[in-house]
């Protein structure tokens, strides 16, 4: 059993989207951006007549950095029910294709098709040949090679079409080429559906183009079969798409062909977008003018990310196991893992790093992707990986479980007021200092400590963390003012500020050197320190000052 | 008393003038005289030094007087160290006192922004320069974004870092040190992209492209 009760692991393991993960779509912007593919595609179908003209065409980029979602966006799109009953798509991979050549392209934009589609198209074009032989049109009859042997057995023009679309009988080439002649299609129109009846629709590509041409006329005549005999827009997704000189004057001639009743949807990185500009300026001038240019800003913010990761857990929890107090749970996770990883501040790592916390939470029966968890992770899958400046070698599931703790800034400090006094009296345990006094007096002087160092100066440490500054500096003053009994005073804050006058010290003290001094506190009052330890916390205590 | 003890007490009372070696032989002639002698110069307690034709044996303090009482060239050098000292305390006092008065200005400067504004941008005691270096970066880094910026808003981050170059002299490494502060403080302002001859290196690869969102 998965964490949240879950049956199975939410999280996708393979690098790039599945089409099974892309049914998930999560994130604000990648739902805007949804949205926004919707209303170019319902805004062409509102204005598409029986008669497709080159005005019927639309240019969609969406452009954005690796591991941001695109490809997910786009699979998603291809899948959509909604979708389904309007549209034929054909998604393209252009990173799979090499070498590239205008021959190749094409190949991949009839593979990226699905088997649905091709058995519709050709089931809608047998159906419509036998409807015109039903209506006794010329020659129309002949395609079936319907006689009177049929007649007297009583075998109908529905019977023969479904043998043809079973391939059990061959039907007449030459009387189809007749019958749609009749329709106003064109001779690449005719080719195309022949070789469509014979089951070899994606030969077109090997057998009847030659140039660049005829493979624009061939893609041209595909999308007006779909509208025909469909009723469908044709939607072409390319995805990698790159200056690459084949690809690039590939895309500029569909561009300029104008696709009836067509939507091309081109998906590549910023970068791809800037090298467009440097190397073909005329192509580069066509995106810009793009109908819709699908944004994904902010698609790596915390907020995008947090949603994004929470909605593949929401679609697999059937029994609704996972609740608001794990939700807030697994965010503060999330959170902490964004805040400090640079690295993990994009879906793809996010989710890589949830699927295996979430296998790993599985194999120990742990009822949430606990610290844990998270923690075995990382160090597995990023070996190399650490905590940004930690003296202490915090190990990741303190520093998450001591970092969430930190959020209450009362507690924070009366823990590293502790800290440090543990700190200090475990440098007197080694013989480093004197023995420490508590400074309490009782009259809220703000000095916690008082000891004696190795030179003989009394030391006096004041302990100053709040999230209003001003009342940090007000402490600060009286620590000041308070310690003129002492050689030196060191004041440990959080206010953003440094200084060295008149004896006293103020040692800024971030998040990191906190959790630190918490860490070693924890370590200290349980027993725990080993030597290695001993000599990190001689060094956390020089590096704020106290020895 | 011990025989080092001892020995010591007579090389001290002798002052300045210092003892002769052979004198302390015979006084201690019971003991390995020499041996403890040489263990009392290797840890630098007594200086054994040739005067006339004999050796004579000094505490610390009264051989480094007896130098300056007989070795002018010694004297002459002590001397012009001490007057370098001396110097270089004067002036350190006078930086202390202005470094002093520096920091209550600074104190007395920022402390009515603090009453008035009360949040937590402000500095108490004296602030790391680079806070107001970074956030001076940010400006001319969103008007060179602002002004750089394509259709899809991304900036290519070397052009830049040229223009603060030409503007700044800000060298490379300064540049991406505040681009990488620049962008872990402002994590929902601006985006990176990968792409570019040069940038952030982020997961292994060189973040050359910025935006802001």
């Amino acid at each position: 059993m998965y964490p949240y009760k879950l049956a199975q692991n939410p999280y996708p393991s393979s690098p790039t989207p599945t089409t099974i993960d892309a049914k998930i779509i999560g994130g604000k912007k990648h739902k805007e951006a949804k949205s926004a593919v919707l209303s170019c595609i319902g805004d062409l179908l509102s204005k598409i007549t029986e008669t497709p003209t080159d005005k019927d065409f639309r240019l969609i980029t969406l452009i954005q950095d690796v591991g941001s979602g695109k490809t997910h966006l786009s699979l998603h799109i291809r899948d959509l029910q909604e979708l389904s009953d309007n549209t034929v798509i054909s998604y393209v991979d252009l990173s799979q294709i090499s070498p590239r050549d205008m021959h190749s392209l094409y190949r991949s934009m009839l593979g990226g098709f699905t088997e649905d589609y091709v058995r519709n198209l050709k089931e809608s074009v047998v159906y419509f040949l036998r409807d015109q032989a039903e209506r006794n049109v010329m020659d129309a009859k002949k395609i079936f090679n319907y006689g009177f042997v049929d007649l007297i057995t009583r075998r109908s023009l529905t019977y023969k079409a479904e043998q043809i679309l079973k391939n059990k009988i061959v039907p007449n080439y030459f009387a189809i080429n007749s019958v749609l002649k009749e329709e106003d299609l064109s001779q690449t129109e005719i080719s195309i559906l022949k070789l469509l009846i014979e089951g070899k629709f994606r030969a077109d590509s090997y057998n009847n183009v030659s140039t660049l041409e005829d493979i624009i006329a061939s893609i041209s005549a595909i999308a007006s079969l779909n509208l025909k005999f469909l009723k469908k827009l044709t939607i072409f997704q390319i995805d990698e798409f790159d200056s690459e000189k084949e690809s690039v004057d590939f895309v500029k001639a569909v561009i300029n062909a104008h696709l009836p009743s067509t939507v091309l949807m081109l998906i590549l990185t910023p970068s791809s977008y800037e090298e467009i500009r440097n190397k073909n300026s005329s192509v580069f001038d066509r995106l810009e003018k793009a109908n819709y240019k699908i944004d994904l800003a902010g698609s790596n913010t915390l907020e995008e990310i947090l949603d994004i990761s929470l909605e593949y857990i929401r679609y697999y929890d059937c029994g609704n196991n996972f609740t608001k107090d794990d939700e807030k749970d697994l965010t503060a996770k999330i959170k902490v893992i964004y805040d400090e990883f640079p690295d993990f501040r994009n879906i793809r790592s996010m989710i890589n790093i949830l699927y295996h916390a979430t296998e790993n939470a599985g194999k120990r029966n742990a009822v949430i992707i606990d610290e844990e968890a998270i923690d075995d992770t990382i160090e597995a899958v990023y070996p190399g990986l650490r905590i940004k400046g930690s003296i202490m070698g915090v190990p990741l599931s303190d520093f998450f479980k001591i970092r969430r703790n930190s959020d209450d800034v009362q507690m924070l400090e009366s823990d590293v007021r502790d800290a440090v006094r543990n700190l200090v009296n475990y440098a007197y345990e080694i013989g480093t200092v004197a023995k420490p006094e508590a400074a309490n007096d009782g009259k809220g002087n703000g000095i916690d400590l008082i000891y004696d160092d190795p030179n003989g100066t009394k030391v006096a440490v004041a302990v100053v963390i709040n999230k209003d500054y001003v009342k940090s500096f007000k402490q600060i003053s009286n620590a000041v003012k308070s310690a003129d009994y002492a050689d030196k005073l060191v004041v440990l804050t959080n206010t953003n500020a440094y200084g060295e006058s008149n004896g006293t010290s103020i040692v800024n003290i971030d998040r990191y050197k906190m959790i630190d001094l918490i860490y070693f506190s924890s370590k200290y009052r349980n027993k725990e320190m080993v030597l290695d330890d001993s000599q990190r916390a001689l060094m956390l205590a020089k590096s704020i000052k106290l020895c | 008393m011990s025989v080092e003890e001892k020995l010591i007490q007579k090389i001290n009372s002798a002052g300045s003038l210092g003892v002769k070696k052979t004198e302390l032989r015979k006084e201690f002639a019971e003991a390995e005289t020499d041996t403890i002698l040489e263990d009392m110069v290797t840890h630098g307690d007594v200086f054994i030094d040739k005067k006339g034709a004999a050796y004579y044996c000094w505490s610390k303090d009264h051989y480094f007087q007896s130098l300056l009482n007989s070795d002018p060239k010694f004297r002459l050098t002590y001397e012009a160290i001490k007057s370098l000292e001396q110097s270089v305390n004067k002036r350190s006092d006078g930086l202390a006192e202005t470094v002093g008065m520096l920091v209550d200005n600074i104190s007395n400067l920022s402390k009515p922004t603090i009453e008035k504004n009360g949040h937590s941008s402000s500095q108490i005691v004296l602030s790391g320069p680079l806070t107001m270096q970074l956030e001076q970066f940010k400006n001319e880094f969103d008007l060179a974004v602002a002004n750089y910026s394509s259709s899809i808003g991304w900036v290519e981050l070397a052009k830049i870092r040229n223009e603060l170059y030409a503007k700044y002299n800000l060298s490379n490494e300064e540049f991406y040190c505040l681009v990488e502060q620049l962008a872990n403080k402002y994590q929902d302002k601006y985006e990176l992209s990968t792409g570019g001859n040069e940038g952030l290196m982020v997961r292994g690869l060189i973040h050359g492209l910025v935006r802001c969102i």
